[in-house]
């Protein structure tokens, strides 16, 4: 479905680890459905019309946030979100309180593939393991083959992840926890069944090792994209990426929120992107 | 009774059912809206800018937060006239609203000839895109009487549809392009393209989007932008569409009152598609507060302090 703009109702907002914040959403009834790796973009400010003489809030866009789960809950959907308060609409989102309206759009983007006969190779560095708890949790119920590889910068930054902690090897780069390192060092280590298909979300530089280490074996790869999401609905053309393949100059730099977040890696043209990370 | 107010417009030669659209970049095919009820309240689409040749737009990071506002640096992306013919356009049209379509290019002849592949038919305008910030030579002509004249004296020549010229606010004296405009026969004025600003990634001690400077619009633009559509409003008899930082009714009020005769919403359109349509809505609702039932009393009856009289007003005296 297209994504709809929705007044959504703040169920649980609590922290659930050194970095990471979890939140419940109480959508419409009829909001939905929506797949992994599809986002929703939230803005926390009033409606313009309540704003003193049309003068903006703090922040003027919305924010796109992975969906890290679908549930119910009194017949609705529920949107389940996971954060860090690293900016202005995610810093005031740890403060909100059960009851308070959310104003949000969604869902946005594209999913991850279903892939129901592979192995899964589920990676995820800091925040980006929203999307594959999603999986995750689908991928359990279904009894669907996976593996969970999670990186963080420190371990204490690592999300419980109850039922599914079997099926997930760690890495933290202060060695408290898991392997010391990152994903692409337990990628390197571990045994990792035939033909796997690997699914990735996290920083830039981690999808991009990621990508050159599935280009180097020959596995299927999907990544996560982000870049600044201006719309979040594929008008603006503000969250450009560098892209191969396309048939015209048109297609140089596909649109993260709408050719993605989801898209194969090898979509991407990675010595581009890196090129611009520049200095 | 909102249904006894009547926000119809002429600019021009062209007439719109309200004064509110899109501005342009900022309303996709059609094809991304969840509603398109609100879609049909604008008074009118604007086209995101096509050019003769695809374009493959700038690199990343294009986009920029700043307070009230947002840096862009898309560089007109986008299909190409023929695709956006073929493609884009049709499906613009059925949507509803009448279609400008928003034309660029980088030498007059290429605006020209991208005028002359749109069916008449298909474009109830077009909007003349001299002053895209972001592409090379893209503030040239909005920079120059003269270089501006030779756009629209090209586009003239092409086509009869009405024509708006999109103008630059990066200019010493914004009037004297508007009016080499007018001059060469264009219908009015769009008023006006991005500022240009720059921020600076201080971590990396380089500017954040790789081309330095880019066009800022946003809330934090609206009243740069409002004293440009005055100016031209004041001092030339022609059509202002106003643009800039437009969120609310109220804001599309004061452009509407400096004698603008319709307005543009974009940097809004981000946060909530088609956000045009709760305009519409909110100038129906003011009216009706005010008590009167034609937008088009409104436009232009600003009085000013001083003089007590309204631009409309000093025109008419040629002041």
């Amino acid at each position: 479905m297209s994504p709809q703009v929705a007044t959504a109702e703040l169920l649980a907002n609590r922290r659930l680890s050194h970095t990471l914040f979890g939140m419940r959403l109480g959508m419409p009834e009829e909001w939905g459905p929506a797949e992994p790796g599809q986002f929703v973009s939230l803005t926390l400010e009033p409606p313009w019309e309540e704003q003193r003489s049309g003068e903006a809030g703090d922040a003027l866009l919305r924010r796109p946030f992975s969906i890290a789960g679908i549930g119910r809950q009194g017949g609705r959907p529920v949107v389940e979100l996971l954060y860090a308060p690293v900016g202005k609409i995610s810093g005031r989102m740890t403060r909100l309180e059960a009851g308070a309206s959310v104003d949000l759009l969604g869902p946005c983007g594209t999913a991850f593939p279903h892939r129901t006969d592979a192995h899964a190779v589920l990676i995820a560095g800091g925040r980006g393991i929203a999307p594959m708890v999603y999986i995750a949790k689908e991928r359990e119920v279904h009894r669907r083959p996976f593996s969970l590889l999670y990186g963080a910068r420190e371990a204490r930054e690592h999300l419980p992840l109850g039922s599914l902690a079997k099926r997930a090897t760690l890495a933290a780069e202060d060695g408290r926890g898991g392997v010391r390192g990152t994903v692409i060092d337990l990628l390197n280590h571990q045994t990792l069944p035939e033909s796997p298909v690997l699914m990735a979300c996290g920083p830039h530089g981690m999808l991009d090792a990621v990508a050159s280490w599935a280009k180097a074996r020959g596995a299927e790869c999907w990544v996560s994209v982000e870049e600044v999401f201006g719309c979040g609905i594929g008008i603006c053309g503000g969250c450009a990426v560098p892209a191969r393949g396309g048939a015209g100059v048109y297609e140089r730099f596909l649109w993260a929120c709408r050719d993605g977040p989801v898209v194969a890696a090898d979509r991407i043209d990675w010595d581009a992107w890196r090129a611009l990370d520049g200095p | 009774m909102a249904h006894s107010i009547d926000l119809s417009v002429q600019l021009g030669p062209l007439t719109l059912r309200n004064p509110v659209m899109t501005a342009s970049g900022t309303f996709g095919s059609g094809a991304e809206y969840p509603d398109l009820t609100e879609v049909r309240e604008l008074g009118a689409v604007v086209t995101k800018t096509v050019t003769l040749a695809p374009r493959a737009g700038n690199p990343p990071p294009r986009l920029q937060e700043t307070p009230a506002g947002l840096l862009n640096s898309i560089g007109l992306q986008n299909v190409g006239v023929e695709a956006f013919v073929d493609e884009v356009l049709p499906r613009l049209v059925g949507l509803g609203p009448p279609i400008i379509v928003s034309i660029g290019g980088s030498r007059p002849g290429d605006f020209a000839r991208c005028a002359e592949r749109i069916p008449d038919e298909q474009a109830a305008a077009f909007e003349i895109n001299i002053s895209c910030p972001n592409v090379e030579s893209g503030l040239e002509f909005s920079r120059s009487p003269g270089e501006a004249a030779k756009v629209i004296r090209a586009v003239r020549a092409q086509t009869g549809r009405p024509l708006f010229a999109k103008l630059s606010p990066n200019v010493t004296d914004i009037v004297s392009v508007g009016r080499a405009c007018l001059e060469e026969g264009a219908d009015g004025l769009t008023a006006v393209n991005t500022f240009l600003g720059m921020a600076v990634d201080v971590d990396r001690g380089a500017p954040v989007l790789p081309r330095v400077v880019g066009g800022l619009s946003g809330p934090a633009i609206r009243p740069l932008a409002l004293c440009r559509a005055w100016e031209l409003a004041r001092r030339l008899a022609c059509p202002v569409i106003g643009v800039g930082g437009i969120t609310t009714a109220r804001d599309a009020m004061e452009f509407l009152m400096v004698g603008a005769s319709a307005v543009q919403i974009g940097t809004a359109n981000l946060r909530h598609p088609a956000r045009g349509a709760h305009v519409v809505r909110g100038l129906e609702e003011m009216l009706a507060r005010k008590g009167a039932t034609r937008v088009r009393e409104l436009i232009g009856c600003l009085r000013l302090p001083r003089t007590g009289r309204s631009p409309k007003e000093e025109r008419a005296d040629g002041g």
